[in-house]
């Protein structure tokens, strides 16, 4: 009997092997003596959680936790599915990140390699003030807030990349990493760190900024590989990265690229990894990113939503973004990814989709990154009254369900 | 199984939202607590709660009825997923050790009063449980339950055998309920 209660609590506690875990799960399933024993041993682990000190919770938790019960079902692409990519080309080895990593020196003797600095380092200090065991994250904005406007004074004003020097830049590759750090998730971290500053912001906002802030390091460090050497190998490792990781973080998120903050919505999420390393991670939330810029500053309210699906198109992962918008904001946002070469012209939405192109067009090994579009790895439609941008991504294969290096417990 | 928790699965089985929002009144702040001493982060024990109310909602087949109380349940699921990401940082040396303490603190003051009373009562009940418990037994469910250490790594940091680990949590964990009135066990 000792025996068996011990079992039951290191089964509780989720040290026994899966073998062992199936043995108790077995017990419990056919004997109803071991099933009492076992709900009294919860009883009692309960009662130890119980003893946590109670800590307030914050207030949108709540609203996060409810919109669950909304999540919409896989919803029908209807005419897309007959535009996307039917066998797309999948390497052999599976693109896995770290592609247009340059250095800081490829930057050239302008003053670019300083900004690059300069903000990386305000960064430091912002992760710091926004983390969870933050006193802002308790709810006190009072230091987050005294920093905010210096730390912005980091982040771009709209278009003022094409006069900042970016295209003097010799090398393609440093040009689409210094972009990269400035107009993805740099531009809402903007957002939210002037409502901060102007002293209207929320714990919600705090926790927006520590994921965009997170993010922003990330891809910082994909794009440039001598920034920061150490987080840089950390990034480097194998580690699996669920849709359910980007779900968290879009969740109920607000979003702005210099327009008016909306709303982001979640729509079906597929269970599985999407990426396998940090730095990929970081080069699908650029596109991510890239793409939310693009659409929500046309979006006629603000908002948008996000659908991730493994089903759509063969060996690959589909991102689709969707908002309302009027025909004419579609219209000028077609011709931007119409356009063959983004690049040349000095102008923010071109840049935003030239990157996505390189990122994609990189991942599935294409000659150029006209192709990405061509054939439909990345693409801008309207059905109805609304804009759909989408962009493929290779599958990881040998996928066991997504989620970031935990082990399951036997209470799943 | 409790009637009322059964009747609160059996809805959120149905697809019934409303009583998501009663369960995550009744626990959430709970889940939450014990999360959030475990990892020390708020960010980390929000996701851990947002986690695991996904998990009842899009799989309710996860809990079965027969195993006990859909409660306690969910607490030993939010405490088994906190320390995986507790243990998951550690690997990554990405987070200062936490140090836990299993005193009873006074209650948070920002909680509303009517919930702060009864909350008070149980915290003092579980407080004098949990200080009867001997302290051999009080440090090895602390290493466990809280730190997420396994038997060997807490033989090994208290200098004991395995054994002995395994026995003071077992004791530990029977005193603990024995201790409490009815009502909280």
């Amino acid at each position: 009997m000792l025996e068996l209660e011990q079992k039951l609590i290191d089964y509780s506690l989720g040290i026994l092997s899966s073998k062992e875990s199936r043995e108790v799960e077995s017990l419990i399933a056919k004997d109803k003596q071991v099933a009492k024993l076992f709900s009294g041993v919860q009883d009692s682990f309960c009662l130890l959680g119980n003893s946590a000190r109670t800590t307030k919770v914050s207030d949108d938790l709540k609203s996060r936790v409810m919109e669950i019960c909304e999540s919409p079902k896989k919803k029908s692409l209807g005419f897309l599915d007959k535009l996307l990519p039917v066998s797309p080309y999948l390497p052999n080895s599976r693109y896995a990140g770290g592609g247009g990593s340059v250095d800081l020196s490829d930057l050239g003797n302008g003053d670019l390699k300083d900004k690059i600095n300069r903000l990386y380092e305000s960064m430091l200090v912002l992760r710091s003030l926004v983390s969870g065991t933050s006193s802002a994250a308790e709810g006190d904005l009072s230091e987050l807030c005294k920093s905010a406007e210096s730390i912005s004074l980091n982040v771009p004003a709209h278009n003022s990349i094409c006069s900042n020097g970016v295209s003097a830049v010799p090398h393609e590759e440093a040009i689409q990493s210094f972009l990269r750090t400035q107009l993805t998730s740099l531009p809402s971290m903007g957002y939210f760190l002037s409502k901060i500053h102007g002293k209207g912001g929320s714990s919600s906002d705090v926790r927006r900024l520590f994921y965009l802030c997170r993010d922003q390091m990330k891809i910082m460090r994909a794009s440039f590989g001598d920034l920061d050497g150490d987080l840089l190998a950390d990034d480097e490792k194998m580690r699996l990265h669920g849709a359910g990781l980007l779900k968290t973080k879009w969740w109920g998120a607000q979003h702005s690229y210099y327009s008016r903050a909306g709303k982001v919505k979640c729509g079906y999420f597929f269970e599985g990894p999407v990426t396998e390393r940090c730095v990929e991670f970081a080069e699908y939330d650029s596109n991510l990113y890239s793409l939310a810029n693009l659409l929500g500053s046309r979006s006629e309210n603000g908002e948008f939503q996000i659908d991730l699906d493994n089903a759509n198109v063969p060996g690959c992962v589909l991102a689709t973004l969707t908002a309302t918008t009027s025909s004419k904001k579609h219209t000028v946002l077609k011709n931007t990814f119409n356009k063959k070469h983004n690049r040349e012209i000095l102008n923010e939405d071109n840049y935003l989709v030239h990157l996505v192109k390189s990122s994609v067009s990189r991942a599935f090994k294409l000659s150029t990154s006209c192709e990405a579009f061509s054939k439909k790895y990345i693409g801008c439609e309207r059905t109805g009254n609304q804009t759909i941008l989408w962009f493929v991504w290779p599958s990881v294969l040998d996928s066991q369900g997504g989620g970031e290096a935990t082990t399951s417990s036997p209470l799943q | 199984m409790k009637l009322k928790d059964q009747k609160v699965w059996e809805r959120i089985t149905a697809g019934d939202g409303t009583v998501l929002s009663e369960l995550y009144d009744s626990i959430g702040s709970k889940l939450f607590s014990l999360s959030f001493k475990i990892l020390g982060d708020r960010w980390d024990a929000e996701e851990v709660v947002q986690d695991a109310f996904t998990t009842l909602w899009k799989k309710p087949q996860s809990f079965d009825p027969r195993k006990g109380k859909l409660t306690s349940w969910l607490m030993v699921l939010v405490r088994n997923r906190s320390v995986d990401r507790y243990r998951s940082r550690k690997r990554r040396k990405d987070t200062t050790s936490i140090e836990v303490s299993l005193e009873i603190q006074p209650v948070d003051e920002n909680i509303d009063v009517a919930t702060s009373a009864s909350h008070a009562d149980e915290k003092r009940l579980l407080g004098s449980a949990i200080q009867k418990l001997p302290e051999k037994q009080l440090s090895v469910l602390k290493l466990s339950y809280f730190k997420g250490l396994t038997h060997p790594e807490i033989a090994k940091e208290l200098g004991v055998s395995l054994g002995t680990v395994k026995s003071r949590i077992r004791l530990g964990v029977e005193k603990l309920r024995n201790s409490l009135p009815e009502s909280l066990r």
